[in-house]
């Protein structure tokens, strides 16, 4: 008899004893893949991991086999309270799905005294009974939008220049606040505008209404004037102007800005990041172009590879880390969204990136002639073909 | 030419989609139990990377497959489970709350006794 003690192999799992989890893998170079499971939990191992996971080759003693019984893509006698767990975790990362459609956009008309060249819609035409949404397209958005069961709701108001209809704005207002309050949901209001045409009166009416304003910025002067045209050639000295009156009137925190990034601005990531700085905002929005609409067909002067973008992104985001590191708070928004959803077990509200993809889920568009799409992309979609078909061009 | 006790259909038309971006693919069936898998580079292209990703693309494409295949039940009860729990998925009956036996207090708790 031996007073020894038994090998550690005795004690593990033997290999086949093991039962897998739904995961996912993709090469991430020639040396390594990377490993997600259902839950969302990753690990990034040797290249074939997957394989010899799937092929019970893992030695059971190991630490990598350790990793992925407690990042749950394998489980084995010793695993607990699994499905609970599992379920748990899952529900939580769906959860954006609870109510169903939270962010109902109402195009309020097509009409704009921009012409932007990476515009995917906009009409400069003074034809309003065209182009604007009528009252009744209204009402019958605002009953559509009210039989989504999410508690809390945002409406958006875009265009086009939604402002060019502000009439139709300050009908669409109470009639939704009255609703809300009758069903019981929470509201929130944004208006997704240039500033270019926004009097005191406007800007007093939103701070009486707590509706929140989302303006363009797209970097200094010399790149923002160079896509977005407007009568005059001033946008961004008109923008900036028009931010700071609204910064007075509705306070600092209720304007916000987003960048569209086209082929100038991926030479100026610095420069774009310095004019959100200097302009007090402490949130800035480095996305990728969206590859549709006019820009897709503009594409010798607006469109890009994605390698170029992501130059631009990575020079940005170390450029912001810099600042940050120096006393500056700016947050980029699209690295919080990817690390929210890589590192916490938490979605987020960003439509663009969920699964089940948000377009219908999360998000509808009420388009000015009545329309109803599942996504901004459709309705731009829809507009490009229009106007091929009726052989019209924006900006002429 | 692609032997179909290897590599199922699914995972060889999973695989190709994945290269539509770089090449023009064409699958068909020119015998049974095997299909014929044709690749012209689009412009651009690079061959040889697009030659070699290919026959890993086919590897992992069935892993993949066979992943799904001995997870899907579990993957089944894990999405039951989180959506059963927290009603998210319910609809509300039909038709107005009503009370008629007084099972309930105003409040829409159920009395001592209630089932």
């Amino acid at each position: 008899m031996t007073r020894k003690f038994h090998p550690p192999t005795s004690f593990g799992e033997s290999p086949s004893a093991y039962h897998l989890l739904p995961f996912r893998f993709i090469s991430l170079d020639c040396a390594s893949e990377i490993l997600v499971s259902e839950a969302g939990e990753y690990l990034i191992a040797p290249t074939g991991t997957a394989r010899s996971v799937v092929r019970r080759q893992l030695d059971t003693g190991s630490d990598l086999y350790r990793s992925l019984r407690a990042r749950h893509f394998l489980f084995d006698g010793q695993s607990s309270a699994l499905l609970d767990v599992l379920a748990t975790k899952y529900r939580t990362k769906r959860s954006f799905l609870d109510g169903f459609t939270k962010l109902h956009i109402f195009v309020t008309t097509l009409r704009c005294e921009h012409s932007c060249t990476y515009c995917q819609v906009s009409r400069q035409t003074p034809d309003r009974a065209r182009f604007d949404m009528s009252q009744e397209t209204a009402d019958r958005a605002l009953d559509l939008m009210f039989r989504s069961p999410a508690p809390h709701l945002t409406l958006e108001f875009q265009g086009g220049e939604p402002l060019l209809n502000f009439d139709l704005i300050r009908y669409i207002v109470p009639q939704a606040k009255e609703r809300a309050a009758r069903t019981g949901k929470e509201l929130d209001i944004v208006v997704a505008t240039n500033l270019a045409l926004v009097t005191d009166e406007i800007l007093t009416y939103f701070r009486d209404e707590a509706v929140e304003v989302s303006t363009s910025l797209d970097g200094p002067a010399f790149i923002h004037n160079a896509s977005r045209h407007r009568p005059g050639g001033n946008s961004y000295e008109i923008t900036v102007q028009n931010i700071e009156r609204a910064r007075t009137i509705l306070g600092h925190q209720h304007v916000a800005a987003l960048m569209t990034t086209t082929q100038l601005s991926l030479d100026h990531p610095r420069e774009i990041i310095d004019e959100y700085v200097r302009l007090g905002f402490h949130s800035i929005f480095l996305r990728p172009m969206s590859p549709y609409g006019f820009a897709a067909r503009a594409h010798a002067k607006t469109g890009y590879e994605g390698e170029r973008f992501l130059d631009f992104y990575r020079t940005g985001l170390a450029y912001i880390i810099q600042l940050n590191r120096q006393g500056v708070a700016l947050s980029e928004a699209y690295a919080k969204i990817l690390l929210t959803k890589i590192l916490t077990p938490f979605p987020t509200r960003f439509v663009d990136l969920q699964p089940p993809a948000g377009a219908g889920i999360s998000v509808v568009v009420y388009n000015y002639d009545g329309d109803v799409y599942a996504s901004d992309e459709a309705r731009m979609l829809a507009e490009m073909r229009q106007a091929v078909q009726t052989r019209e061009h924006p900006h002429r | 030419m692609v032997d179909e006790t290897i590599y199922s259909r699914e995972a060889v038309l999973r695989a190709c989609y994945w290269f539509t971006d770089r090449c023009h693919v064409f699958v068909s069936r020119t015998q049974p139990g095997v299909l014929s898998v044709r690749i012209t580079a689009k412009p651009g292209a690079n061959w040889d990377s697009v030659v070699g990703d290919f026959e890993n693309a086919f590897l992992d494409a069935q892993l993949r497959q066979e992943i799904g295949q001995e997870t899907a039940r579990i993957h089944e009860l894990i999405v039951a489970k989180a959506f059963a729990e927290g009603d998210l998925l319910d609809d509300a009956p039909a038709g107005e709350w009503r009370d008629p036996v007084g099972l309930q207090d105003t409040d829409g708790n159920d009395k001592d006794g209630a089932v």
